[in-house]
């Protein structure tokens, strides 16, 4: 299966909280992260296509470098990189395809190259922001599309097992 | 050449190609294993450097635009 991971489900696996920095938000932190290493790790034994935008990897590595330094953002995006099947590039053909789903949707610039993606490799697109999430369900009904913090562990299993 | 040869050579061939097979196998095998643990060591010097504790989803979420989504 083909998986298209947004930027933010990214940063939740590769980050593992600690009780000391995100004192009272840190279960909610770590049950996001769980589920989103689960699925990562999926990626990594080869269960599953990871096919992500270009613009994926610039936004992990910015959160990374804010969330942590400059060398480490730049080794997690050597990482995600090497675990990646396919990268789409802003090149004329995908430009033109995310145009045509922007100009529908209205959605951001961002978060249009980041469904497409999904859409363009006939991929699941799981994301962890509710309203992206909504607007892709409502416009684009037919792409398979997951919110990473209401997944539950069956979702993930199956994830992990397909 | 008979036919007694062709079938004894052509039996070593499955035999070398299984274990060929066998060797990619047990390779993949290693290198996710490789993969895994360095990801675990990725994990782990990331929470040691920590710091600040912010939410990647409304972080990402201020980079993109977001006036024309549906709340």
């Amino acid at each position: 299966m083909k998986l298209t991971i947004d930027s933010d489900v990214l940063v939740y696996a590769f980050v593992k909280p600690t009780k000391k920095i995100y004192k009272e938000q840190f279960e909610e932190f770590a049950a996001l992260h769980d589920k989103a290493d689960r699925i990562y790790k999926s990626v990594i034994r080869g269960d599953h296509e990871l096919v992500i935008p270009s613009t994926v990897l610039v936004e992990v590595a910015i959160i990374m470098s804010r969330m942590v330094d400059g060398d480490i953002a730049k080794a997690v995006y050597e990482r995600l990189k090497g675990h990646t099947t396919e990268i789409l590039y802003l090149n004329e053909n995908f430009t033109a395809y995310c145009v045509d789903k922007g100009i529908k949707t209205h959605l951001s610039g961002f978060d249009t190259v980041v469904f497409a993606c999904a859409e363009y490799m006939d991929s699941v697109f799981i994301t962890n922001d509710r309203r992206l999430f909504r607007n892709v369900k409502k416009h684009h009904p037919n792409t398979k599309t997951h919110l990473l913090r209401e997944m539950d562990a069956d979702e993930i299993e199956y994830l992990s097992m397909v | 050449m008979d036919m007694t040869e062709v079938e004894r050579r052509l039996l070593g061939l499955d035999d070398e190609i299984h274990d060929l097979l066998r060797y990619i196998s047990i390779s993949k095998e290693r290198d996710i294993e490789v993969e895994l643990e360095n990801y675990e060591d990725m994990k782990e010097t990331i929470s040691r450097n920590l710091k600040e504790p912010l939410d990647p989803t409304a972080e990402i979420g201020k980079m993109r635009e977001k006036r024309y989504l549906v709340q």
